[in-house]
C-alpha cells in the first residue's frame, strides 16, 4: 500500500505533466488526437491521485505506523472518524486532499464538457493538469505522505486533539472544495483569454462552478468559525487570525465576481474587471493555502514552518504573471461595448458593491501582511490585531449591507424617481422604524443601530421582492399566491436564490452584531455549592469529577444554571488530557438558545482535594443566528442550482 | 448622457481614498511592535509602557498557576539566551505548554515583568522533521502547569 500510494503519486506527476504538454501542443497545432490524449491524461491523473488518497486512507485506518504521516496523525485508540479525518489533519495529507479534490473536479469538468467548448477545453485541461502537477510535486518534494520511518512504532502520536472535533473534521474538506473549486473558473478564464473566445459561452460554462465553489468557501469559513468557538475556549469565533483572513479574502473577491458577472452576461460590460476578479480569487486561494503552510506570518493555527514557501511563491508568481499578461494582451478585445448610463442603476449599484468588496479585501490583506511589509521596509515588524480589522471593516461592511438592500431595488440601465419611490417606500420605512427602535431601546452605539436597522432593511427588500413578484404572477396567471411564489422562484432561480442567500448573510450579520457588541463575561473561583451570577443566570458549582475514558484523562466540572429559583439546565465544562500529546484540550460547555449562548470554560482547579475550580463564563447573544444563517445560505444555494431541465428558458435571460 | 470615464475614476478614487483614510486612522493606535525576547532586552528602557508583541519559547517548568484564581498565570519566555517573565490573567490557549512557541501581547512594567493582555501559542512541533519517535513509544509527558490528575 505504501509503495502503491507512492508510485501512484509519481505516476500522477508524470501523466499530468505529459497531459499539460499534449493539451497545449494539440490545441496549437489543431491535432484532435493529442487533445483527446490530454483528456485521457485528465482521467488517468484523476484515477492515480484517487489511488494515492485511498492508499493513505487505508494506511490510516489500518494503523500502519511505519508511515511517518500515520504515526504523527493517528493512534490505535483514535475513533474511526478521526482516523479518516487524519487524512487532512497534517500538512502532507492536506496537500493530497487538495490534489484529489482538484483531480475530481477536473475529471467532472472534462466529462461534462466532453462534447462542448472544443476550443476552450484543451486549455482548461492544461491549466487543471499543471495545477494538479504542482500540488503533487509539492508532496514529492516537500511533504511526502508516504515517507516511512526506520522502524515501526507500537502506536502513533495521534492527531492533535484540538482537531478532533466534528466541525474541524469537515471544515478543511469543505474549505478545499471552495478553494479548489475556483480552479475551474480560472482555467476557463485562461482558456478564453488564450483562444480569444471571449463571448459569454465560457461564463455560462462556469456559472454553476462559481456558485458551488463560493458556497463551499462560505460554509468552510463558517465551520472554521464554529470550530474556533467550540474548541478554542476564548468565547469568540473569529479573531482576524492570518489563517482566517486567508480564507476570507478569496471569499470577498469571489462574492464581487458573482455579482459583477451578472452585468457582463446582461450588458457585456465589466469584462476586464471580471477576468481580474476570477484571477484574483484563484490567486488568493493559492495564497491562502500558502499562508497556512509557510510560516511567514505568525498565526494561532498555522502548520509547521516548512520549505515549501519558495515553491508556492514561485507558483503564485508564475500564475499571476501569466494570467495578467494574457489579460493585457487581450485588452483591446475585452473593451466593453456598453457604458454605464446612470449612477442610479442596478449596474452602478453592483459596481459599488464590487468596489466595496475589493476595498474590504485590500484592507484585510494589508492588515494580514503588514508585519511582512513593515519588516521589509524599515526592518521592524509591526502587527495590527483585531482592533484594526474591526475598526476598518465595520464601516465597510455596513456600506455593503446597505448595498445588499439597495441593489435589487434599482432598475437596470436607469432608474426613474417614481420607480425608486415605489421600490424604496416600505423598506425605507422599515429601516427608519428599526433605527428608531434601536435608538429608543439604547442598543449599543451608532454602528449597532446601523447594523441592525440595515439588516431589517435588507430583509424588507427581499420580502417585498418575493411579495411583489408573486402577487404580480398570481394576478396575471391566475395561480394561487403560494404556487405563484414557487413558480416565480423556479423561473428566476439565481435571482430569488440570491435573495435567500442575502437573508442568510443578514442573519449572520445580526449574529455577529449581537455577539460582538453585547457579549458579557464573568469569572469566578468557586468551591462546590458556591454560585456566581451572569446575565440573569445563577450558576451553581456542584462538583469536580476526575476519570479516564478511552485512554483520555478527563477533569469534569458540573454546574447547574438557575433562572430565578428554577434549575434550568446543567453544564459540564471539561479538560481532557490525551496520551502522547503535549497539550490538554479545553472542552467548553455551551448551552445554545436563539437569544443567547451560555459558554462556560473550566479554567483550572486545585489538585489538593479541595475541589476549588475557576470558571470563565460568557453570555454570547444571538450567536446561533450565525449558524442558522449558514443553513439559509445552503437553502439559497440549492435554489440557485436546481437544474433547469424542466424549463425551456434560454439560459442567459434566466435570472 | 452616459456615465463619463472621469465619473468612474472619481468613484474609484473616492473608494480608495476612503480605504486609505480608514486604514490610516485604524493603524494609528492599533499598531503593535513585534520583537523577539532578545530584541526587547537589548533595549528595555525604550519599551517600558509601549504596547508590544514578543515572541519566544516557554521555558520548561516555568508555567505557574495561582491556586486562588486559576486564571492568574505566570511563565517565562526565552529566545536568544534571554528570558522575560510574563504574567497573564485570562484563559490561556491549550497549546501554551513547555517549549511551545508563544507570542504575548502587552506591556513591560517597571519591574521588567511583561503584563500580557493576549497570549498566543503554537505547540512544540518536535516530532515533525525529527527522527525522535522513540519518545512517544512511551506515554507522553504533559506539562502545562496544570498537571494531569
Amino acid at each position: 500500500m505504501i509503495l502503491l500510494g507512492q508510485y501512484a503519486l509519481i505516476a500522477a506527476l508524470g501523466v499530468s505533466v505529459y497531459g499539460f504538454g499534449a493539451a497545449i501542443l494539440g490545441a496549437r497545432r489543431s491535432q484532435p488526437g493529442l487533445v483527446a490524449s490530454a483528456r485521457n491524461a485528465v482521467y488517468v491523473t484523476g484515477a492515480l491521485v484517487t489511488t494515492a488518497t485511498a492508499s493513505l486512507l487505508w494506511l490510516l485506518v489500518n494503523d500502519r505506523f511505519e508511515v511517518r504521516y500515520v504515526a504523527q496523525n493517528s493512534r490505535i485508540e483514535q475513533p474511526l472518524p478521526y482516523k479518516i479525518s487524519a487524512l487532512w489533519g497534517g500538512m502532507a495529507g492536506s496537500l493530497l486532499l487538495w490534489a484529489v479534490v482538484l483531480a475530481g473536479f477536473m475529471v467532472v469538468t472534462a466529462w461534462i464538457n466532453r462534447d462542448r467548448h472544443p476550443e476552450l477545453m484543451p486549455w482548461v485541461h492544461a491549466v487543471c493538469l499543471i495545477t494538479t502537477a504542482f500540488f503533487v510535486a509539492l508532496q514529492l518534494l516537500a511533504a511526502n505522505p508516504f515517507e516511512t520511518l526506520p522502524f515501526t512504532p507500537v502506536d502513533g502520536q495521534g492527531m492533535n486533539p484540538l482537531l478532533q472535533n466534528p466541525a474541524m473534521a469537515i471544515h478543511p474538506p469543505t474549505l478545499y472544495l471552495g478553494y479548489v473549486g475556483f480552479t475551474i473558473p480560472f482555467a476557463f478564464a485562461i482558456a478564453a483569454l488564450v483562444t480569444g473566445k471571449l463571448d459569454t459561452s465560457w461564463l455560462t460554462a462556469i456559472r454553476r462552478w462559481t456558485i458551488v465553489a463560493w458556497f463551499f468557501l462560505s460554509i468552510g469559513i463558517t465551520l472554521g468559525a464554529q470550530w474556533a468557538y467550540v474548541e478554542l475556549g476564548w468565547g469568540g469565533y473569529w479573531g482576524w487570525d492570518p489563517v482566517e483572513n486567508a480564507s476570507f479574502m478569496p471569499w470577498l473577491i469571489a462574492t464581487a465576481y458573482l455579482h459583477s458577472v451578472i452585468i457582463e452576461e446582461k450588458k457585456g460590460m465589466l469584462r476586464v474587471w471580471n477576468m481580474l476578479m476570477i484571477i484574483g480569487t484563484f490567486a488568493l486561494c493559492i495564497f491562502g493555502t500558502f499562508l497556512t503552510r509557510s510560516g511567514i506570518v505568525s498565526s494561532v493555527h498555522a502548520f509547521t514552518t516548512s520549505t515549501m514557501g519558495p515553491l508556492f511563491a514561485g507558483f503564485l508568481a508564475i500564475t499571476l504573471a501569466t494570467s495578467l499578461g494574457l489579460v493585457a494582451w487581450r485588452l483591446p478585445e475585452l473593451r466593453s461595448k456598453n457604458r454605464l448610463e446612470s449612477v442610479l442603476s442596478r449596474e452602478s449599484s453592483f459596481l459599488f458593491n464590487n468596489l466595496v468588496l475589493v476595498v474590504a479585501c485590500f484592507a484585510v490583506l494589508w492588515g494580514t501582511m503588514f508585519p511582512v511589509f513593515s519588516e521589509a521596509i524599515n526592518g521592524v515588524k509591526i502587527t495590527v490585531g483585531p482592533p484594526f480589522f474591526n475598526r476598518v471593516n465595520i464601516p465597510i461592511f455596513l456600506a455593503l449591507l446597505a448595498l445588499t438592500g439597495i441593489g435589487p431595488l434599482i432598475a437596470w440601465r436607469r432608474a426613474s424617481w417614481p420607480s425608486l419611490r415605489r421600490a424604496f417606500i416600505w423598506p425605507g420605512v422599515t429601516f427608519v422604524l428599526a433605527f428608531a427602535a434601536c435608538v429608543v431601546l439604547g442598543l449599543g452605539g451608532p454602528y449597532t443601530w446601523m447594523s441592525l436597522s440595515l439588516s431589517a432593511f435588507v430583509v424588507a427588500t427581499v420580502v417585498q421582492e418575493f411579495w411583489r413578484g408573486a402577487r404580480g404572477r398570481a394576478a396575471s396567471s391566475g395561480e394561487s399566491l403560494g404556487l405563484a411564489l414557487v413558480n416565480l422562484t423556479r423561473r428566476n432561480k439565481r435571482r430569488y436564490g440570491g435573495y435567500v442567500i442575502h437573508v442568510g448573510i443578514v442573519l449572520m450579520a445580526i449574529g455577529i452584531t449581537g455577539s460582538g457588541v453585547f457579549q458579557r463575561e464573568a469569572e469566578a473561583t468557586l468551591r462546590p455549592g458556591e454560585t456566581v451570577d451572569i446575565g440573569g443566570y445563577r450558576m451553581q458549582f456542584e462538583k469536580l469529577d476526575i476519570f479516564a475514558a478511552r485512554g483520555v484523562d478527563v477533569v469534569s466540572a458540573s454546574l447547574v444554571a438557575f433562572d430565578g429559583d428554577r434549575a434550568r439546565f446543567r453544564m459540564v465544562p471539561q479538560r481532557h488530557f490525551h496520551p502522547r500529546q503535549d497539550n490538554p484540550t479545553t472542552e467548553v460547555a455551551i448551552w445554545s438558545g436563539l437569544q443567547h449562548d451560555l459558554y462556560v470554560v473550566l479554567a483550572g482547579w486545585n489538585n489538593d482535594g479541595s475541589n476549588v475550580a475557576t470558571f470563565k463564563m460568557y453570555i454570547n447573544p444571538l450567536v446561533k443566528w450565525i449558524w442558522i444563517g449558514g443553513f439559509v445560505l445552503l437553502l439559497g444555494t440549492v435554489i440557485c442550482l436546481i437544474p433547469d431541465r424542466v424549463l425551456a428558458d434560454s439560459g442567459i435571460a434566466n435570472y | 448622457m452616459g456615465l463619463r470615464r472621469y465619473q468612474v475614476v472619481a468613484a474609484a478614487v473616492l473608494a480608495l481614498g476612503a480605504l486609505g483614510y480608514l486604514v490610516f486612522t485604524g493603524m494609528q493606535d492599533t499598531m503593535v511592535f513585534y520583537y523577539t525576547v532578545s530584541e526587547v532586552l537589548a533595549d528595555t528602557g525604550d519599551f517600558e509602557g509601549t504596547p508590544l508583541r514578543v515572541a519566544g519559547k516557554v521555558v520548561p517548568g516555568s508555567i505557574e498557576v495561582s491556586t486562588t484564581n486559576h486564571l492568574d498565570r505566570s511563565f517565562v519566555i526565552q529566545e536568544g539566551g534571554q528570558r522575560i517573565p510574563v504574567e497573564y490573567h485570562g484563559v490561556v490557549p491549550d497549546t501554551l505548554v513547555d517549549d511551545a512557541d508563544a507570542v504575548v501581547e502587552g506591556q513591560l512594567d517597571a519591574e521588567g515583568v511583561f503584563q500580557a493582555t493576549f497570549v498566543m501559542a503554537k505547540c512544540p512541533s518536535k516530532y515533525e522533521g525529527e527522527a525522535d519517535y522513540e519518545k512517544y513509544r512511551d506515554s507522553g509527558v504533559v506539562a502545562t502547569g496544570q498537571t494531569s490528575p
